[in-house]
């Protein structure tokens, strides 16, 4: 399933709690590049701390400063990469790729195919990014978590 | 993230203002890009403000 997709990952790195995050370059199926980010529990609970906060918000304290510590834990958790695999393709190196974007990318081009089923916009549109329609974070597979 | 909050309602905002993040490839190359990275919801919908902060190619 994975055979020729041809969706570049662009970047990744490691984040707050060790997870992965990487940009697939979309452009022409999605109005934007996709990020995925592996969904570890820490991670889902950070989201739902920050998301809460949203909905008790009053409009004061805008913004909390965070430390470096996210990026301390990121240091923490060191990525293991694995052996490329078919299906997503590196701009440049090909030595860290892993299941995860091969799911994602597989994940993403079901979704491109499918749109409605996912509550995508048509991938042909060119609708700016913010228009609700668009504003859609879902978990299409295991442990990652994709925001278009 | 004050025209954000403006217009969409979103925030508080969760703000890193500077993090070198390990492991990171860029078009496949290794990068140690700095990013001031902000984050906030507005219902459900996750917003990530991403401001690169040094001179390198963006993504």
């Amino acid at each position: 399933m994975t055979q020729g997709l041809g969706l570049i990952l662009a970047c990744e790195a490691a984040v707050a709690n060790g997870a992965r995050v990487g940009y697939f370059d979309t452009r022409g199926r999605f109005p934007a590049m996709t990020n995925v980010i592996e969904f570890p529990p820490a991670t889902k609970a950070m989201f739902g701390r920050f998301r809460d906060s949203s909905r008790a918000w009053d409009g004061t304290n805008p913004v909390s400063l965070r430390t470096q510590e996210l990026v301390r834990a990121a240091h923490s958790h060191p990525v293991q990469g694995v052996t490329e695999q078919p299906g997503v393709r590196h701009a440049g190196l090909c030595d860290v790729e892993a299941p995860l974007w091969i799911a994602a990318a597989s994940s993403l081009a079901a979704a491109s195919q499918q749109p409605h089923t996912v509550g995508l916009p048509a991938a042909q549109g060119h609708t700016p990014f913010l228009n609700p329609s668009h504003r859609s974070g879902f978990q299409s597979f295991n442990n990652t978590y994709i925001v278009v | 993230m004050r025209e954000l909050s403006r217009t969409l309602g979103a925030g508080p905002w969760f703000l890193l203002e500077r993090g070198v993040f390990p492991n990171q490839l860029d078009q496949g190359q290794p990068s140690t890009k700095a990013l001031a990275i902000a984050m906030g919801y507005d219902g459900d919908i996750q917003i990530e403000i991403i401001k690169q902060l040094d001179g390198s190619a963006s993504v």
